[in-house]
Formats: structure tokens, C-alpha cells, sequence
């Protein structure tokens, strides 16, 4: 049940970030013609770089849940390969463990980047877009990932409780989690 | 030595205010200390952050000292703009002058949080275009600039301009593909983005003052200095003020010399508009003026006496 | 403990934590985190430093070029585009022994001519090459080295971002050394083509081969690159003619792709669905260790070691060759823990210096532009190092199990190629500098 909600949140908001991606895509080729075009009376779109600059931010704060939930980050399983599946479905519960704290504190000092942000009414260049506001839509992204990295933690813990119950009945057992 | 500080900024070091102001800087508050204070200089952000973050960083204590550009944050120092108006700047000695004593005097409230040491301008920033360039005010009809300052650009705009927001960086590529036909910056910035080497056109204005300037300030975090024993806080006073300012606005103006060479040297053509055609792109420019005062007036300030007061002072100290 | 031991210390503790499976973006911004915390002896300033750091991250416009080209790679493949480029290099080179490896290489460097950014170009060919090179038998370990070297000549090869970087960063001309790049670039790709044919003739059973093509199919696969070269034209074109910067050219070139694929039939709802989701899983990635790689060198900023092995060199007195390949050598060995962007960010503001007042025997401008290609080169390397090579990673990732052992192996013929290369251009100036001379 949490599970697919979990699943369905970070889905949801993978795909707003690729919408903000392809929006990022329309208003450039936009802006390009319109600049292009200066001959005719068109222009480019004003605060297209600024714009960019905050669609970007959000597209890339989206994509952090979704990239963790599908155990997108990197690893070098190289030297705890040979240690069997337990050592290695250890360390993914610790690393798990270590990104969720880095999430927490992440979305917790961009909240009060936020504050800081709202507090000095920082707007940005040619459009005056407050800046807080692009906070706001990074922080989405920020949450759930938190969020989700909780969740990787239990998914972990689940995992290696199933490898210890299998080992005990004499299952299968050795090689890293795929 | 007794107390270690970190100076971190955006310029590389060998750009005109590190190696011509902030070194020569350190160098004084190191040897008045008689060894006392080092100061680390961390220049083209090493320790991290993107230079609008730069003035945090004193605040919050991430490093002692910095030195930043108030127009990365717009809409924090919102009483230092009035030095970005358009035909405020004379040279970039007496204009840095004028700035520290009008911060000190008005809008040392938007500094509170932090110990100022100096506030200071740029020399005139000019129009540096490619092609015949800009001999009269009709000449901006469509053209693409790119403006540094959201003052500046609303004013490009209303001359006829498209304004181009893009980052300072991305400007001499820009330039050399076509995608912005020139730039409005000072001589000085020139020389780091080799623009005249881009562009075969440079129009400056009549009078004593220049199209606009930008305005930069150094900062030390609060507890940093107020951790420093009397005498050394002494050292750090006596290097803030309108002196100081004097010497980094001075480093400017002999930078502007440099840059104004390096155009002679490409054989590029110098345009300074006479008097007429000045006062009319004085009048376009007057507008943003005025919803300059508009809008300071509705955060309840008295924009027209700031204005005042800032040309005052910008007078007073390019007389001397 | 002084802020230079403890940056000595930190490279084997980043180490030790990728070693024990902690993400490496992680892993770098933990030990920065703790890093500053411990040499500024307070957690204030590095927790200020994170309210706005990752936002800057990510927000960061020359950065916004990474996913749109990412974007642009999903969708190149799901018009046939990609799989076409790498079918007609297949088709001209596929039936020689390790010749779809090549053909992969070849398809790389043409996609590397339009592409700024060396992660992007090894997704996009990976994504097309692998399958292939699955099915006609080649090893795990040749198959994702081969890619993920090939990928770095999306670096290599003009446009670049890490070239426009370093132009900024030092003062120079970004069109001189987009052409001091080329030859440099183009004796990359060989390299790497010789490097695989050495490579089959030592173990011949980890290339299968193919029946070579007929004359009319090797024109008909070239003939269905059309798209893809009107998109590189478009892209290339309009980025040279002045239409728009690269970033911008990225943007074009994802829009374009995506209305080829759309025309195709390859971008149905389902397949834009899986484009984005496979975009912000690598996206994901890649931010999270720019992050990390961010944090860890604001520490390594912060502990003075780059500045002090810099003052160090500086002052040794040695000849400046010795100085030359003491200064390669810090990147290499800094390469195969670091992220080349940061590297540079990090490094060139220091080392650019102490090369300028050195005497090599050329002009300033000549050797501003000499030593750029060879810093590009060595960070480049870095890429295909292990442990962290991002382009391993890239590619490793998408080989569908592969372990990254095999992977780091298959990368050494090309590190070793890279080498050659090197000592090449550091012995020879004139190969990097000869066609600027004659264009400027
Ligand atoms: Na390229
Ligand atoms: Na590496």
C-alpha cells in the first residue's frame, strides 16, 4: 500500500520534472526564433535564461526521488561482491541509512534557504521573480526524497530480513543485490 | 599570527580588483597588524557556492570576509541601486567615494547583519556593439544587448533595444556567434571577455558621466570581527571607508585604461556622442528613473532624495 | 590536525567509503560535510553553505545543458537515430575483427561533434551500441570500455563544455582552442580504434565478428543518417552561424530529435513517458555527485592542499617539463577519484598561473591553448579511471549487469591509448597548435 504510493508520488513527480524539462525545450526553440526573427517585430522571450535557470532547478530536484527509489545512484560494488548477498544488502541499508540523513539535511537547510530568500525579497534579474519561489518548487523534490530514501531504508531492511529468513531454510544465498 | 581569515570572491586572481585591490588590501591589514592578522584569499569561488550566495556567506560565517557584486541579488539592496541609475557615474575613483559615504549615510540598514568594510563602483560602462556600432539613438532599433543590471536592461528596452539577461561569462561567445550583436559594460571588463577584439564599436557619452556603473561591496561576517582584540579591529578600520574605496574604485579606473588601449590597438573605432545626442538618450533614460523613485517610495523611502542625495555626493567628491 | 593532512586523508577515506558500496556522490559529500565542519571547527559554515549550494547546483544554466542533452539521447534513440549512425559506422567497420567496437568509437566521435558534454554522448551511443555488442559476442569488458572511452569524446571533440570552462577561466578564446581541439580530438578516436585492434589481436575471443556488408548496404545504412544529420547540421549549423549558443543548441537539438522521433513513431505517449524517466534517473545521478564533488571541493578548497601542492611545485625548481608533468600527473591521480568539472574548477585558477611563468618556448597564447588541450586530455582520462570514472558508471549502469570490475579492466587499453596520446601532444606542441596558426 505505501509502497505504491511511495512508487506513484516519485513517478508523478519524475514526470512534472520532465514536463518542466520539455518546457525548458519549448521556450528556448521559442526564444531562439523569436530572436531570430527581431526583423519582423518578434523578440525573444524575455528572462528566457532565468526561466531556464529555475525550470532546471525543479526538473533536477524531481528526478532525485525517482533516481533513488530505482537505485539510480552510483556504486562501486567491485570489492563487496565477494562478500555474499548479507554484507552487501548490509552496506545498501547503511548507505540507504547515510543518504537519508543527506536528504534530511538537504531539504531542511534549503527550507530555510527559502526563509533567507523571502526574508531579503531576492528576485531574480529581468523578470522579478522572486527567488523563494523557485525554492518552493526544488523543496517538492526535496521532500520526497527524503521521503523516499525512508522508505529505501525499510525496502532495505526488508530485503535483508527475506536473505536471512531464505539462508535459515538453506536457499539460495552470495552475490550482490542486482 | 594570531588570527587567521578566510577573503573569498568571484574573479579569478589575476582579474583587476584581486591582484590590483584586494591584494594590495590584505597586504596592508597584514603588515599594519605587524603580522598579526593573515588573511587567505580564496578567489573564482574555491570554497564553493555560486557568487550570488557570496554576501551570505559573511553573514552566515562561512568564511570572514567577502567581496561580491550587490546586483547578484536583486531586490536585497534595493537603496544601492540609486548608483545604478543611468548617468549617476563619473570616474570610478570619485564615484566609489561617493557610494561608501552614501551606504554609510543611508542604507546601512540593508547591511546590518554584517561588518562593512568597503562599498565601491565601477568606472562608466559603455556600449561595445559590433558592426557601424551606435552613433545616435536611432541606431539601437533592434539590436541585441545584453544588459548587466535589470535597471539597465529596462532601459535598453526602452531605447529600442532588445535586452539580452545573460550571464557575463557567456558573453564573448555569444558575441562571436551573432547570438547578441554587443554588450554594455565598462573598459575594465572588457579585457577579461576580450570583447574588442568581437566588436569594432565603442560608444561612450558627452559630459563627465557614464551610461551607468555597478556596485560592489566587501564585507566581513559580524562575530569575525567583533572576535578581533581592540587593536586589531583597529587595523581592520582603519583599511574600511571612503579610502578604501577610493583604492579599489581607482584599481577600476586604471583597468578601464587597459581596456580602452587594448580597443585602440585593434584599430577599433571610439564613438563619444556629443552633447545633443547625450541629453536625448538622457531624456529615454529619465522614465527608469522615475519608476526607480516610484518603486523606492512605495517601500516607503524618499527615492527622490536618495537620487538627490547620491548625485550630491558623486558631485562633491568628483570635484575634488 | 592541519587542514592539509586532513585533506591527504581524505582521498583514502573516500576510498574506503566507495569501496564499502556508499554512493560516491554521497560518499564526497559526507567527508566535505565533516571536511569543513572539522577544519572550521564549527558545523555553522558548511550548514549556511548548504542553503544554497545544491539549489546553485542545480539551478547552474551551463549545467541545464546535461539533461537536455540526456533528453536529446532518449529521444535520438527512440527515432532510430542513434541505432542508424551506429548501424552505418557497423556497416563500413562491423566485419573487421573488433569492428563494431569501432563502429561504436566512430559513432561516438560524430555524435561527440555536436555534443558538449562526454556523459550524454557515452549514454546516447551506449544506449544504441550495447545491445549490439551483446549479440555478436563481445566481452562485458571490451564492449563498456569501448563505449565509455568513446564517450569522452564528446569532450574531446569540439563543442565542450569542459574547453569553454577553461577558456573562461583563464582569459582565452574559446573559437582558438575549439580548434586547437580538433586534431587532438580526431588522433583520440584513432587511438581508441587502434587500441581495440591491439586489443582482439591479445584476446581474440572477446570480439565476435560479423559478415561483412555489401557495397549497396554500406550506402543504404549511411543513407539513413539523414535525420541525424540534419539535426547535427541544425544543431552544428546554427550554434557556428550564430542562431544560438550551446546550451541553447541542446534545447534545438532535443525539440528536433523529439519531432523526428514523434515522426517516426518512436515517441507515443508511452515513449516520451520512458524518455523522461530514464532522463531523470541519470539526470538524478549525475546532479547528486555534482553535489557531492561541490561539497567535497569546497573542503579540499578549505583544507589549502591544492593550494600548497601548488606553492610546492612552484617552488621546487624543477625544469619546467618536470613542472608540466608533475602538474598531468596531480590530474590523473586526482582524476580517478574526482569529477572532471569540479577538477577544473578547482585546479586551473592555481595551476594556470604557475605554467604561465614558465618558459616552453612559445608565446603565452600558444601555451594558454597547449596546456588547456592537455589538461581537457588528462581530465578526460579521469573519466575512464577507476574507481569513480563517470563514464564507467554511465555505462556500466546501463549494460544490464556487467560488473563494474570487468568494466574498470576493459577501460585500460584506452587509458593506456590516452597515455600515448599525451606524451604525444606534451613532445609534440605543433600537432596541437599548427591548424590554429593557419585558421587565426
Ligand atoms: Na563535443
Ligand atoms: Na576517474
Amino acid at each position: 500500500m505505501i509502497e505504491r504510493l511511495i512508487h506513484r508520488a516519485a513517478l508523478s513527480l519524475a514526470l512534472a520534472g520532465g514536463a518542466a524539462l520539455l518546457a525548458i525545450t519549448a521556450l528556448t526553440v521559442i526564444s531562439v526564433t523569436g530572436r531570430g526573427l527581431i526583423a519582423v517585430g518578434l523578440g525573444p522571450v524575455p528572462g528566457d535564461y532565468e526561466l531556464v535557470e529555475m525550470a532546471a532547478a525543479f526538473a533536477i530536484f524531481s528526478f532525485l526521488p525517482w533516481c533513488q527509489l530505482q537505485r539510480g545512484h552510483v556504486t562501486v560494488d567491485l570489492f563487496m561482491a565477494p562478500l555474499g548477498r548479507r554484507a552487501n544488502l548490509t552496506a545498501d541499508l547503511i548507505g540507504n541509512g547515510l543518504l537519508t540523513a543527506a536528504a534530511g539535511v538537504i531539504f531542511w537547510r534549503l527550507w530555510l534557504g527559502l526563509l533567507d530568500r523571502q526574508t531579503f525579497g531576492e528576485t531574480s534579474f529581468i523578470l522579478g521573480i522572486p527567488i523563494w519561489i523557485g525554492y518552493l518548487f526544488a523543496a517538492l523534490g526535496a521532500a520526497l526524497f527524503v521521503v523516499v530514501s525512508g522508505y529505501t531504508v525499510l525496502r532495505s531492511l526488508r530485503e535483508l530480513g527475506e536473505t536471512a529468513a531464505q539462508a535459515s531454510k538453506g536457499g539460495p544465498a552470495g552475490g550482490p543485490p542486482s | 599570527q594570531d588570527v587567521t581569515l578566510r577573503l573569498h570572491q568571484f574573479l579569478p586572481p589575476q582579474a583587476t580588483v584581486p591582484s590590483k585591490a584586494i591584494d594590495p588590501w590584505i597586504e596592508r591589514v597584514e603588515s599594519q597588524s605587524g603580522g598579526r592578522i593573515e588573511i587567505q584569499h580564496f578567489p573564482a569561488m574555491q570554497l564553493g557556492g555560486a557568487p550570488p550566495s557570496l554576501f551570505d556567506q559573511a553573514r552566515d560565517g562561512v568564511v570572514d570576509i567577502v567581496w561580491t557584486v550587490l546586483g547578484y541579488t536583486p531586490g536585497r539592496f534595493d537603496k544601492t541601486e540609486a548608483f545604478e541609475l543611468p548617468f549617476m557615474v563619473t570616474s570610478g575613483e570619485a564615484t566609489s567615494r561617493a557610494f561608501h559615504e552614501y551606504v554609510t549615510e543611508n542604507a546601512l540598514d540593508e547591511f546590518a547583519e554584517v561588518q562593512p568594510l568597503v562599498f565601491h563602483t565601477h568606472g562608466p560602462g559603455l556600449l561595445h556593439v559590433k558592426g557601424d556600432g551606435v552613433r545616435s539613438i536611432d541606431d539601437m532599433q533592434g539590436l541585441k544587448l545584453r544588459g548587466p543590471t535589470r535597471v539597465i536592461t529596462s532601459m535598453l528596452d526602452r531605447l529600442g533595444a532588445t535586452a539580452i539577461g545573460m550571464p557575463v561569462p557567456a558573453v564573448p561567445e555569444s558575441l562571436s556567434k551573432g547570438v547578441i550583436d554587443g554588450a554594455v559594460i565598462p573598459w575594465e571588463v572588457t579585457v577579461p571577455l576580450r570583447v574588442s577584439e568581437l566588436v569594432g564599436t565603442h560608444t561612450g557619452f558627452a559630459g563627465d558621466h557614464g551610461l551607468y556603473t555597478a556596485t560592489f561591496a566587501m564585507v566581513m561576517n559580524r562575530d569575525s570581527y567583533e572576535s578581533l582584540p581592540d587593536d586589531l579591529k583597529a587595523v581592520i578600520d582603519a583599511n574600511s571607508g571612503v579610502e578604501a574605496a577610493a583604492l579599489f574604485g581607482g584599481a577600476m579606473d586604471a583597468g578601464d585604461l587597459v581596456g580602452q588601449q587594448r580597443a585602440e590597438e585593434a584599430g577599433n573605432t571610439i564613438i563619444i556622442l556629443d552633447a545633443s545626442e547625450t541629453d536625448r538618450w538622457r531624456a529615454a533614460a529619465e522614465p527608469v528613473i522615475d519608476d526607480w523613485i516610484a518603486a523606492m517610495n512605495d517601500e516607503g523611502a524618499d527615492g527622490a532624495a536618495l537620487v538627490e542625495r547620491a548625485r550630491a555626493l558623486i558631485a562633491e567628491h568628483s570635484a575634488q | 590536525m592541519s587542514g592539509i593532512e586532513l585533506g591527504l586523508l581524505a582521498f583514502p577515506v573516500l576510498i574506503l567509503l566507495i569501496f564499502l558500496r556508499i554512493p560516491i556522490g554521497l560518499a564526497m559529500l559526507l567527508i566535505g560535510f565533516f571536511g569543513v565542519w572539522i577544519i572550521t571547527g564549527s558545523e555553522r559554515p558548511i550548514l549556511a553553505q548548504l542553503k544554497s549550494v545544491p539549489y546553485d547546483t542545480f539551478s547552474n544554466y551551463s549545467l541545464s545543458i546535461v539533461p537536455l542533452f540526456l533528453l536529446m539521447g532518449q529521444f535520438a534513440t527512440r527515432g532510430g537515430m542513434s541505432s542508424a549512425l551506429f548501424q552505418a559506422a557497423a556497416a563500413w567497420l562491423g566485419h573487421r575483427r573488433g569492428g563494431i567496437a569501432m563502429a561504436s568509437v566512430g559513432a561516438c566521435g560524430a555524435f561527440g561533434a555536436i555534443c558538449g558534454s562526454s556523459l550524454a554522448t557515452a549514454a546516447t551511443m551506449g544506449q544504441v551500441a550495447l545491445p549490439e555488442l551483446k549479440r555478436y559476442g563481445y566481452s562485458g569488458a571490451l564492449s563498456t570500455g569501448a563505449l565509455a572511452a568513446g564517450g569522452t569524446l564528446g569532450i574531446l571533440i569540439p563543442p565542450s563544455v569542459i574547453l569553454v570552462i577553461y577558456a573562461i577561466l583563464t582569459e582565452q578564446n574559446i573559437a582558438k582552442l575549439f580548434v586547437a581541439a580538433f586534431v587532438p580530438g580526431f588522433l583520440a578516436a584513432l587511438g581508441y580504434m587502434l587500441a581495440i585492434a591491439v586489443y582482439v589481436r591479445i584476446f581474440p575471443e572477446s570480439a565476435g565478428q560479423r559478415a561483412p556488408s555489401a557495397a549497396r548496404e554500406r550506402w543504404r545504412a549511411l543513407l539513413q543518417v539523414w535525420p541525424v544529420l540534419a539535426v547535427f547540421l541544425l544543431v552544428i549549423g546554427g550554434i557556428y552561424a550564430g542562431w544560438f549558443t550551446p546550451t541553447e543548441g541542446a534545447a534545438v537539438g532535443a525539440a528536433g530529435t523529439g519531432l523526428i522521433a514523434w515522426v517516426n513513431g518512436g515517441l507515443n505517449w508511452s515513449g516520451l513517458k520512458d524518455s523522461i524517466l530514464a532522463t531523470a534517473v541519470s539526470t538524478g545521478m549525475i546532479f547528486f555527485i555534482l553535489l557531492g564533488a561541490a561539497v567535497f571541493n569546497s573542503f579540499l578548497a578549505f583544507s589549502q592542499l591544492p593550494q600548497e601542492a601548488s606553492r610546492f611545485i612552484g617552488d621546487s625548481g624543477l625544469s619546467p617539463w618536470l613542472v608540466l608533468l608533475a602538474i598531468l600527473a596531480c590530474y590523473l591521480i586526482f582524476g580517478c577519484v574526482m569529477d572532471s568539472l569540479s577538477m577544473i574548477l578547482l585546479t586551473i585558477p592555481i595551476f594556470f598561473p604557475i605554467i604561465m611563468t614558465l618558459d616552453f618556448g612559445m608565446t603565452p597564447e600558444e601555451t594558454a591553448l597547449w596546456f588547456g588541450i592537455l589538461v581537457l586530455i588528462v581530465v578526460e582520462v579521469g573519466l575512464i579511471t577507476p574507481p569513480v570514472g563517470m563514464n564507467l558508471f554511465v555505462i556500466n549502469s546501463m549494460s544490464g549487469g556487467v560488473p563494474i570490475g570487468q568494466t574498470y579492466r576493459g577501460a585500460l587499453p584506452f587509458i593506456c591509448s590516452d597515455f600515448l596520446r599525451v606524451a604525444l601532444l606534451v613532445l609534440f606542441p605543433g600537432i596541437t597548435l599548427f591548424l590554429v596558426s593557419a585558421l587565426f
